[in-house]
């Protein structure tokens, strides 16, 4: 949470040095966030394949449990895909984008921003950051409305660092290796899934 | 955008190689947090920079709500029927 909240502050600083005009506007076409962004997704691949939980996960890997990441994907899919039938904005392209942030909002928002405008980012990083907020403060009603898969599957791709703690309590400790599974499984396809949907 | 899934994947391989190195992978976790802060707040500067997004912010606060209502319930139905068909009787 207090990570979480670091984050939002750095953007918040963002908007009102932006607003005051306070950055020099030649830094900002020096593109510098187009490699601050390589610089990103590369430490994403060494903090997810460096994780030492990794090779425990791949050796206990059991099939069955890449369900709870497939339904959860479907889930989240099928969600955004009736959002589009109903609403006109944003199109069904950024829409079908943001939704596969899974509650990555960092990465999602700065990707989106990057590849479709600064808008879609927005509604990115909110609809993202909302996503582990509720994930956060709902898990125990979640749980017992929903089943112990819910917290879990709520998280997204957050389950395996920031909403992990109130899994482990409100899912139980025997869930924790499949929400680490889930969440690193979701945080790599993050990338892979808005690449997608902006090539089609 | 192909060069975002190579820098990935080159992240990928160098973690892998260097997974036993604690130190290294704890300093990639940092740097991470740094690059994390830097682009969202020049993402924040970039949008602060752009009065139409600022007057329209609303509208956009509106529409990430709605996504995010729409594809959580869409999870959540998704995780009755995951825990009903696969993992009841465990």
């Amino acid at each position: 949470m207090k990570g979480s909240l670091l984050i939002a502050g750095f953007f918040v600083a963002g908007i009102l040095v932006g607003i005051l005009d306070w950055f020099p506007t030649e830094l900002i076409s020096l593109n510098l966030s187009n490699y601050a962004l390589y610089f990103l997704m590369f430490l994403v691949g060494v903090s997810v394949a460096g994780d030492p939980k990794l090779t425990e996960i791949l050796r206990e890997l059991k099939p069955r449990l890449l369900l709870i990441p497939l339904f959860g994907m479907t889930g989240t899919f099928a969600g955004g895909l009736l959002y589009i039938l109903l609403f006109q904005t944003p199109s069904a392209r950024d829409t079908m984008a943001i939704s596969a942030g899974f509650g990555y909002y960092s990465l999602s928002s700065v990707l989106i921003g990057e590849i479709s405008g600064e808008s879609a980012g927005v509604v990115a990083l909110l609809a993202n950051l909302s996503r582990e907020i509720f994930t956060l403060l709902m898990a125990p009603l979640l749980a017992s409305w929903f089943g112990v898969l819910a917290p879990l599957m709520a998280a997204g791709a957050t389950a395996s660092d920031t909403t992990l703690p109130v899994i482990l309590k409100y899912s139980g400790k025997e869930y924790t290796l499949i929400a680490v599974l889930s969440g690193i499984l979701l945080t790599l396809l993050v990338p892979f899934i808005i690449s997608f949907i902006y090539s089609l | 955008m192909a060069i975002v899934l190579f820098c990935l994947l080159g992240g990928l391989i160098t973690g892998w190689v260097l997974r036993k190195r604690n130190k290294m992978i704890r300093l990639a976790d940092r740097l991470l947090n740094f690059a994390i802060w830097a682009l969202l707040f020049l993402l924040g500067v970039e949008i602060g920079h752009n009065p139409t997004i600022i007057s329209q912010i609303r509208s956009l606060g509106l529409q990430a709500a709605g996504i995010t209502l729409f594809t959580l319930t869409g999870t959540m139905i998704a995780a009755i029927l995951c825990y009903r068909f696969f993992f009841k009787s465990k």
